[in-house]
């Protein structure tokens, strides 16, 4: 078994599931990848773009290297990979085993799949079953209904059913013995009997006659297709085809909530002009029914008054979903700003939300656009809906209450819904079979501190299976699980394909590029840990720079907070010492390098004055360095050679030297507060008054950027102290409460805690007059009016996250910083961890602003692309790389100015211009750039291009 | 710094020639880069000139301009000389090194640019008449001198001078070290030259030459009633050049005695490619396609691709072509291939907003982009940017 | 729809038809980028919207890689309009290439209609992968446009 090429089941062909088999196959193994629909690309194929860029660029997630292994297109037409085996319209009929050896049995859907499981439902009430046969034919069944015990007889003489759902109690012949009759005409038919609960009893004497199962009204759609999906896959169990696998990747994604459940207060369905976002995306689509023109769905007459609600379906108690989706805020900001600047008709484009969830670095300034382009943004949730009338000429009277209680209505033509996402039945079912961990939702729950880890080894998660999420995050977490499913190939023995063919001609080989062989991995927190952990784990050197005297970075102060944290550190922390493969260099920085990308020669140096580097440090380490660490810096003036590089210097508390702080007041920033919490240093005795204070000096001009992990850690410092003392009053003041996912959760908490709320803009921020005694807080409450105050004995003041990483160390290496000062991404969704140049990695807080969990996810998403790079090692040029015919070459660099990878160079000795073959995408613009022709992109330079010109301008109409 | 030089003898000519010869002499640079007669011919050619001594047939000033020196200067610098170069150049001859630097073809970090108030160029065979009206094979260089300084002219004497000096709008120095400013001075007296740079200081301090001169009094004025006459005289060219190649068929009139030569890229200094294109296998057809276009048309002319080959050129230098005229000066068949490229490649630049030679640091417009620019050529609209 | 795309190095010369006593058909090249406008002609092909066949595809990866040479050489060539389309701002698979060929389309409007080349003979748009009604709608009305010019010069007679 040893000796067999890795291979990976990965489960959904959307974003997530893409995203991981193509990692795993640039990088040598092989991937089985199973979606249930007839196409790759799951939601992202019905969206033309995305935020926080209105621009598409999906194809961006291809590989950039071995192009000549897969399709360069657009992923629209589809996807294909010589290490992919893509099988659409699969059904997963089982999966058993374990790491290294798994068996996965599956059935296409065209071959025996559901058309050959036709479903019989028995039922008198006609609502039952239209709705049943809807859910069913809508998963592909074929379904027939009967209203009665004796029409569905008839048709079971008549037809070859697979599976019978039946009422038990009808009138004429009851359900039970319609099963024994049924079973009669065909003993191998499966009966599925429905009941009210009350029933129960006769439910459960009918399997002992032969029933399979039962399922109690009012169903959940979701049980009813369990059912039948089981039903279904012990009927074509024979016919399915079984593989083996050393891993499996679960990507299937979230389904929508339908709006028209439940109590429907919004009229999805029945009032014309009621849309969901996903409709709503299609209209905007010029390839959708309004081709491209906006135009209203029934009337077909031109929209010019939109209007999103949010949380349809999501942040609902009363829909069991009290979690947030996620995305759907940025989903109305985009829709919002895209309609009103495509479409000049479009007059009012107005969004009612909640809390703007515009978390994320480059959302808040997304945000910001739209409204700038005229959307308006309310914060008010509108009760119901009624239908347009004569005297509104059709439009959907929307009323609101703003938050001093005034009345407000405003006439839409459309109103477009933003329905939550939540597990879909195949989740459900592959959670119950596999006997994954779970949260209460029915997402899988990730193991602690292993973002991609289900509870079962060898099976990992990413994307919205593990909870609502969006492309950055998602594409982020495949990547991760990549690695994971890496690492069970790896430690089961197994072998990479040889993708790269040797060079052809001694040209080619002298074209090629071999990376050195170690990673340079910079920074020592646990982003920094994690990556070289994993890059050493998969057999390479890796070089660990830090700054200051330990390793640890800000989980240091944070261990205490987050449950497990500590010993995790401590594992992390020896296991990163005692590795034969990691030399860790305290105390040191990066001086400089030389060489090309991949052939990297960087210097590194003591760092002068460890001691005062950032308040990130302020706990002393007891213990001084130990004896390896003493070595590891006396080597600090030895050049470090590497092929990869990964930036994950961290970051720390925004403005926590500057403005506002006065801890004699009691005046605090976060992590201040968080450290006196964790060291048990509030006395709360006695009721304390406490204020938080979020977006201190964050989500304006200066920090235009949403920290993401502010709103958490006050909900759970909120939490913490009315723990400590129920009568302690915690006011929170908030712009908007960002607790994407199942973080909401705190926030419900905290409410039903009684924790206070109270909102500001930007523009009537509370005030703080500080005194020798505390702080007053004073501001107006909005429902109210009125002037408050409140004497605090704490005020905290979230002042978000700033990245510690410099526009030197990046651009030494060819990457750069944005304009927040984070890491700058080749693309903020799709190459999320790396800079154009894909040999420069970067996660942690120096990416991007988030929590511990995203830090891991994207610590191990760029050792999944430097493990990726470091395994291939030499790369030769492929068939569409760019070549220099030299004899032409004036050295005029023109090419050089305008290639968008930085892909060519000057090479010092020959004094020739060379390609990068790993950097060059074949685009040819350097050969349109050169006047000469000396830039050339095979088949597409200029002599075959007079050629099909001619022939195109010479061929018969 | 503006420093005044004492004209000798009255002769612009001698002084100058003394000028080259001190910076040599004083170590200043070690070589000067000045036109100068080949073998006592009347064509003048730049030299590379190390002994101060050979100073005589040097011709600084003069109607004779059969070269571009900005290549020269480009091949001196493209990799380090370990000597500094003082170079004399046109202001035409300064941009197109301006703009040869930006395309990587040399460096000013070893030369030294002098640049003055241009005395324009003749065409080649009135040229070839002009020197013959003179003694020792030259004209008379004095007298084109004081000509063509003192007022706005289009010919001296007999003489018009060169279509493509006759609409420049910029014979004056941009982007020099020195500059010789001799629009209005009193050249029987002295010569007044500006420091543009810290590199012309040192260099005029070199030969004890300092602050004290001034600029012209009527320069200005001279310089802006130029300008005026030759903007009016580009719109005439410009016009003309419309109607003379306004269609395809004016076009290939136009350019009927083409042989395809290329010398007109030859002697380009903005085609600074190694090799040219149309010297590649792009252009080789096999015969079959030969035939298949005779075939379209019922006939194809050989050499073909002569339209081909210039538009290319139009599309190439169209931001960088510095007016010189050399291409004009060059042609065999007496095309006037620089009236054309003059008259179109403004306009292109225009469009870019884009002076060849205005300023080392400004880009090569098809080198970068803007992601908020030239919207309106997008899409079917009909806004149409001509 | 069935499309003629034309990819490089695929050449097969032969006659082209007679251009007398017929209505004027003009023959347009369509430089298209393989990740936005031909993802859009596919769709449009699979959609069943039509366009004239007077369109000829030529696939090339990036509009950033039409050099000003294809597209003097097609009209030299008596090609009676060229359309170069690729990726919306900010869509481009190359980052940028369509900013870099916007300035190169903008050089050739300088350029060629002062020899009598309509500027709407030449066009640039950004038809984007899901665009396949747009991509129908341009072409139709691209044709159309075209007609009411009339034949390319070059066309007509060949050019030295």
């Amino acid at each position: 078994m040893t000796d067999q090429i890795g291979r990976t089941l990965v489960i959904g062909g959307g974003i997530s599931g893409i995203r991981a088999s193509l990692d795993l196959a640039q990088s040598g193994f092989q991937v089985l990848l199973l979606e249930q629909s007839d196409r790759v690309g799951g939601l992202l194929s019905q969206l033309d773009t995305q935020f926080p860029t209105s621009t598409c660029g999906m194809c961006r997630m291809l590989p950039m290297m071995d192009r000549d292994h897969g399709d360069p297109q657009c992923l629209r037409r589809g996807l294909a990979h010589d290490n992919i085996e893509i099988c659409v319209s699969t059904d997963l009929i089982s999966l058993t085993g374990e790491p290294g050896n798994f068996t996965v049995s599956f059935i296409d859907q065209t071959d025996g799949g559901r058309q050959e499981c036709p479903v019989l439902v028995v039922d008198d009430e006609k609502i039952v079953r239209d709705s049943m046969k809807e859910w069913l034919m809508e998963e592909g069944y074929p379904v027939q209904t009967a209203a009665s015990a004796a029409k569905a007889l008839e048709l079971l003489e008549t037809g070859d059913f697979k599976a019978m759902l039946t009422d038990i109690k009808m009138p004429g012949m009851d359900g039970v013995t319609l099963l024994t009759r049924a079973r009669e005409i065909q003993p191998d038919l499966a009966v599925v009997m429905m009941t009210a609960y009350a029933a129960v009893d006769t439910a459960v004497e009918a399997m002992k006659q032969g029933a399979l199962d039962y399922l109690v009204k009012p169903f959940d759609p979701d049980a009813v297709l369990l059912m039948v999906d089981r039903i279904y896959k012990d009927a074509v169990a024979k016919n399915a085809r079984t593989d083996t696998v050393d891993a499996v990747i679960l990507a299937t994604g979230a389904t929508f909530f339908h709006p028209d459940q439940g109590i429907n207060a919004y009229g999805y369905g029945r009032i014309p002009g009621v849309v969901t976002n996903l409709e709503f995306e299609r209209m905007l689509s010029h390839a959708g029914p309004g081709g491209m023109d906006l135009t209203h769905p029934v009337t077909g007459r031109p929209v010019t008054r939109i209007a999103w609600f949010q949380c349809v379906g999501s942040r609902d108690i009363q829909t069991g979903t009290p979690f947030c989706s996620s995305t759907c805020c940025m989903i109305a900001v985009k829709q919002s700003l895209l309609a009103k600047t495509m479409y000049p008709q479009v007059t009012e484009a107005c969004v009612f939300y909640m809390d703007l969830r515009t978390w994320g670095k480059a959302s808040d300034a997304y945000a910001r656009q739209a409204e700038t382009a005229g959307v308006r943004f309310v914060r008010a949730r509108v009760h119901s809906l009624a239908p347009g009338s004569k005297e509104t000429d059709g439009a959907i009277p929307v009323v609101w209450m703003d938050p001093s209680g005034e009345r407000n209505q405003s006439l839409f033509d459309l109103v477009v819904l933003a329905p939550g996402q939540h597990p879909d039945a195949f989740l459900t079912g592959f959670v119950k079979d596999q006997e994954l961990a779970a949260d209460d939702w029915g997402f899988v729950r990730p193991e602690p501190f292993l973002p991609a880890h289900t509870s079962r080894p060898g099976i990992f998660a990413c994307g919205s299976a593990t909870g609502p999420k969006d492309i950055h995050d998602s594409v982020t977490g495949a990547t991760a699980a990549a690695l994971s499913a890496m690492q069970v190939m790896a430690g089961a023995g197994r072998h990479l394909v040889q993708n790269s063919e040797p060079a052809e001609s001694p040209d080619q080989q002298a074209a090629g590029i071999s990376l050195f062989p170690g990673a340079l991995v910079i920074g020592g927190g646990i982003a920094g840990m994690t990556a070289a952990l994993a890059i050493a784990d998969q057999g390479f050197e890796v070089d660990l720079v830090e700054k200051t005297d330990q390793l640890g970075g800000n989980l240091v102060w944070l261990q205490n907070g987050i449950q497990g944290a500590d010993d995790f550190l401590e594992q992390q922390m020896a296991a990163v010492q005692a590795h034969d493969r990691i030399r860790v260099h305290t105390r040191t920085c990066v001086a400089e390098t030389t060489g090309r990308p991949g052939r990297w020669v960087t210097r590194l140096t003591p760092v002068a004055d460890a001691g005062k580097i950032t308040d990130a440090q302020i706990l002393e380490q007891e213990s001084g360095p130990s004896p390896e660490d003493r070595s590891a810096r006396q080597s600090a003036g030895v050049p470090v050679r590497h092929g990869v590089v990964v930036l994950a210097v961290g970051g720390a508390e925004a403005g926590s030297d500057t403005d506002g702080l006065d801890q004699k007041s009691g005046i605090y920033t976060q992590q201040q507060f968080q450290l006196l919490l964790d060291g048990n240093d509030i006395d709360s005795g006695s009721p304390l008054q406490v204020a938080l204070f979020q977006c201190h000096g964050s989500r304006e001009p200066g920090r235009e950027y949403c920290s993401r992990v502010c709103c958490p850690r006050s909900l759970d410092q909120a939490l913490r102290l009315k723990t400590l003392n129920p009568d302690t009053r915690v006011v929170i003041f908030y712009r908007d409460m960002m607790t994407p996912g199942l973080t909401e959760a705190d926030y419900t908490e905290a409410r039903k805690k009684g924790v206070v709320f109270v909102p500001y803009e930007p523009g009537n921020a509370p005030n703080l007059a500080a005194d020798d005694t505390g702080c007053q807080v004073t501001w107006t409450d909005p429902i109210l009016g009125r002037a408050m105050e409140m004497d605090a004995d704490y005020v905290v003041l979230a002042k978000g996250i700033r990245s510690s990483l410099s526009k030197d160390l990046a651009r030494m290496f060819g990457a750069d910083v944005d304009g927040s000062g984070f890491f700058d991404q080749a693309d903020i969704k799709w190459r999320p961890v790396e800079a154009m140049d894909p040999r420069v990695l970067a996660c942690g807080i120096c990416l991007e602003p988030g929590s511990l969990a995203l830090t891991l996810a994207s610590a191990r998403a760029a050792a999944a692309k430097a493990v990726s790079l470091l395994g291939r090692q030499t790369f030769f040029p492929g068939q569409d790389t760019a070549r220099v015919r030299s004899a032409f070459c004036s050295l005029c660099q023109i090419c050089i100015d305008a290639c968008p990878f930085n892909a060519r160079f000057i090479d010092p000795e020959t004094r020739t211009l060379k390609v990068d073959p790993l950097a060059c995408q074949g685009c040819g613009i350097c050969a349109a750039a050169c006047p000469s022709g000396a830039a050339v992109v095979a088949g597409r330079s200029l002599a075959p291009m007079m050629k099909t010109i001619h022939a195109a301008l010479n061929t018969p109409l | 710094m503006i420093a005044s030089i004492q004209t000798k003898n009255q002769s612009i000519t001698r002084t100058l020639q003394d000028f080259f010869a001190d910076l040599l002499k004083t170590g200043a640079v070690d070589a000067v880069l000045v036109p100068s007669r080949i073998s006592e011919s009347l064509y003048v050619k730049p030299c590379l000139i190390t002994s101060a001594d050979q100073m005589d047939p040097t011709v600084p000033l003069g109607p004779g301009f059969f070269v571009n020196a900005g290549p020269m200067v480009s091949r001196l610098t493209r990799t380090k000389a370990g000597a500094t170069i003082g170079v004399w150049l046109r202001p035409c001859e300064v941009r197109a090194f301006v703009e040869l630097t930006k395309l990587r073809q040399g460096g000013r970090e070893e030369v030294v640019i002098l640049s003055m108030d241009c005395p324009m160029a003749l065409s080649r065979k009135d040229y070839e008449d002009w020197a013959a009206q003179g003694d020792e094979g030259l004209g008379d260089v004095d007298t084109w001198i004081h000509t063509v300084y003192q007022k706005p002219v289009t010919q001296v004497d007999a003489w018009p001078v060169a279509r493509a000096c006759q609409v420049c709008e910029s014979p004056y120095p941009v982007n020099a070290d020195v500059s010789v400013m001799l629009y209005g001075a009193d050249l029987d007296k002295e010569i007044p030259v500006r420091a543009d740079t810290e590199k012309g200081e040192k260099l005029l301090a070199a030969l004890d030459l300092t602050d004290g001169g001034q600029e012209p009094e009527p320069r200005n004025a001279l310089l802006a009633n130029l300008t005026a006459d030759r903007t009016a005289a580009f719109q005439a060219l410009d016009e003309e050049m419309r109607v003379r190649t306004g269609s395809i068929d004016a076009l290939n009139r136009f350019f009927s005695a083409c042989v395809n030569c290329h010398n007109c890229r030859s002697v380009c200094p903005a085609c600074y490619c190694k090799e040219c294109v149309f010297n590649t296998d792009a252009v080789a057809y096999a015969p079959t396609q030969y035939l298949s276009w005779a075939d379209k048309w019922g006939q194809v002319p050989m050499p073909n691709d002569t339209v081909f080959f210039h538009l290319t050129r139009l599309a190439h230098i169209g931001c960088t072509c510095v007016g010189c005229g050399q291409c004009t000066l060059a042609c065999p068949s007496q095309i006037p291939v620089a009236d054309l490229f003059i008259s179109v490649t403004r306009n292109v630049r225009n469009a870019f907003d884009y002076v060849p030679g205005r300023d080392d640091a400004e880009p090569l417009p098809l080198s970068v982009f803007q992601e908020s620019e030239f919207t309106d050529i997008v899409g079917m609209g009909n806004k149409e940017v001509t | 729809m069935t499309q003629t795309v034309m990819e490089p190095s695929q050449a097969t010369p032969s006659k082209i038809p007679s251009l007398t006593g017929e209505a004027f058909e003009p023959v347009l090249i369509a430089f298209v980028c393989n990740w936005c406008t031909y993802t859009a002609a596919d769709l449009a092909g699979t959609s069943r919207l039509s366009y004239p066949d007077n369109v000829r595809l030529v696939r090339v990866m990036c509009t950033g890689m039409v050099d000003p040479q294809y597209v003097i050489k097609a009209f030299l060539e008596g090609a009676d309009a060229v359309l170069v389309s690729g990726c919306h701002p900010g869509d481009c698979h190359y980052i940028n290439g369509n900013y870099k060929a916007r300035r190169r389309i903008l050089l050739l409007k300088q350029i060629l209609p002062r020899f009598g080349i309509d500027a709407k003979r030449l066009r640039l748009t950004w038809i984007g992968a899901s665009d396949g009604i747009e991509f129908a709608q341009t072409m139709t009305r691209f044709v159309k446009d075209i007609k009411e010019i009339g034949p390319c010069q070059a066309r007509q007679q060949p050019v030295i």
